[in-house]
């Protein structure tokens, strides 16, 4: 003889994932460590971004790079090149980053810190990182000029979970039609209050801009607990 | 893309919710996959199929996915909407202090479990399956 037995319940199938990025949101916090995870396609300028931003903002700060990618070490090769600790994180061919691999990863450095910045970049996709709490503080999410201006409401979820967009490759707006002040109001419907610098890492326009968002939000977190 | 790592995870959640009810199998579970939850629900459904088949407790399981639309409430003017494009603004006031109230689920709302109802001399019982 069996029984049927009925059982509702709401339970988010992502509860295992949120339940470490609360973790480790919290550790982060206690460590004094200010966390960024980095959303965009492939070929949006996070690396090269990090790599003209980082070196000026560890004048003054610990910085930690954790680089998720499908396969190698390229990425975080490139950021070692400009002085700056990078690890690499390899999701073996998954399209996304999930926390445990982050606190994977944080076991094995944080005794090497403090860090007061972690940038976390993601594996390039709009999708399905966007759906992944990381334990993060601040979630930035990238869109380069080269990317046209129809971004935000084909990827709804990853603008509409980011705090802070960055339109990267503002140098080539000559040669493209790219609209900012459309890509901004596309965005703004998906989050109104959402942050919005643009720069070039080729020129180094807004960089500063974007470093000093950073430390003053770094300031505002530390300054609330 | 993401659907069948959000399966593997659903299906650890229903072996944990089979044992801690002494369940053996799941015959029917209901998910709840909001507009906004950047799952798609075909390929969600297509991943379920090819992962129960390798799960035990979740092998010939009946699903239902339900789908939710946005769902926007206003703090100004208390309007409660429905835009088709996820527009976070207010149709009725043009208010940007709106909260989505439905919309982002990614949910297991529903589980049938099948329990033997094992009597004293069958102690041993079938043992417990394994994913």
């Amino acid at each position: 003889m069996s029984e049927l037995r009925q059982i509702h319940l709401k339970e988010s199938l992502l509860k295992a994932n949120d339940f470490v990025a609360s973790t480790m949101r919290d550790r982060f916090g206690s460590q004094g460590s200010f966390v960024v995870n980095l959303l965009s396609s492939p070929g949006s300028g996070k690396t090269t971004l990090l790599e003209k931003a980082l070196p000026k903002l560890q004048e003054r700060h610990s910085v930690l790079v954790l680089e998720g990618d499908l396969e190698t070490e390229r990425d975080a090769e490139r950021i070692r090149g400009v002085g700056v600790r990078a690890l690499q994180m390899t999701t073996g061919g998954a399209c996304h980053l999930e926390a445990h691999q982050v606190q994977q990863t944080w076991e094995r450095i944080a005794d090497d810190g403090p860090w007061d910045f972690v940038f976390i970049e993601n594996v390039g996709n709009l999708v399905c990182p966007a759906s992944y709490d990381l334990g993060e503080h601040l979630r930035t999410v990238l869109l380069s000029v080269p990317e046209g201006e129809d971004k935000p409401p084909k990827y709804p979820k990853a603008f509409h979970s980011s705090q802070q967009m960055l339109i990267t490759k503002v140098d080539l707006l000559e040669h493209f039609d790219f609209r900012v002040d459309e890509v901004e109001r596309l965005a703004k419907e998906l989050r109104p209050d959402i942050d919005i610098h643009h720069v070039s890492a080729k020129t180094g326009d807004g960089v500063d801009a974007w470093i000093e968002s950073l430390l003053s939000a770094r300031e505002r977190l530390f300054a609330a607990s | 893309m993401h659907e069948v790592s959000l399966v593997i995870g659903l299906a650890r959640q229903l072996e944990r919710i089979c044992d801690e009810h002494g369940a053996q199998r799941v015959t029917h579970f209901e998910l709840e996959i909001g507009a906004l939850s950047n799952v798609v629900p075909k390929l969600l459904e297509d991943a379920i199929e090819v992962v129960s088949a390798e799960v035990d407790v979740m092998r010939d399981a009946e699903v239902v996915v339900h789908e939710v639309q946005l769902e926007l409430h206003c703090r100004d003017c208390g309007s409660i909407t429905h835009p088709e494009s996820f527009t976070f603004g207010c149709p009725a006031c043009g208010s940007t202090a709106v909260r989505a109230e439905k919309g982002e689920e990614l949910l297991l709302r529903h589980v049938e479990l099948e329990i033997d109802d094992l009597q004293d001399e069958d102690r041993d019982g079938p043992s417990m399956p394994s994913g």
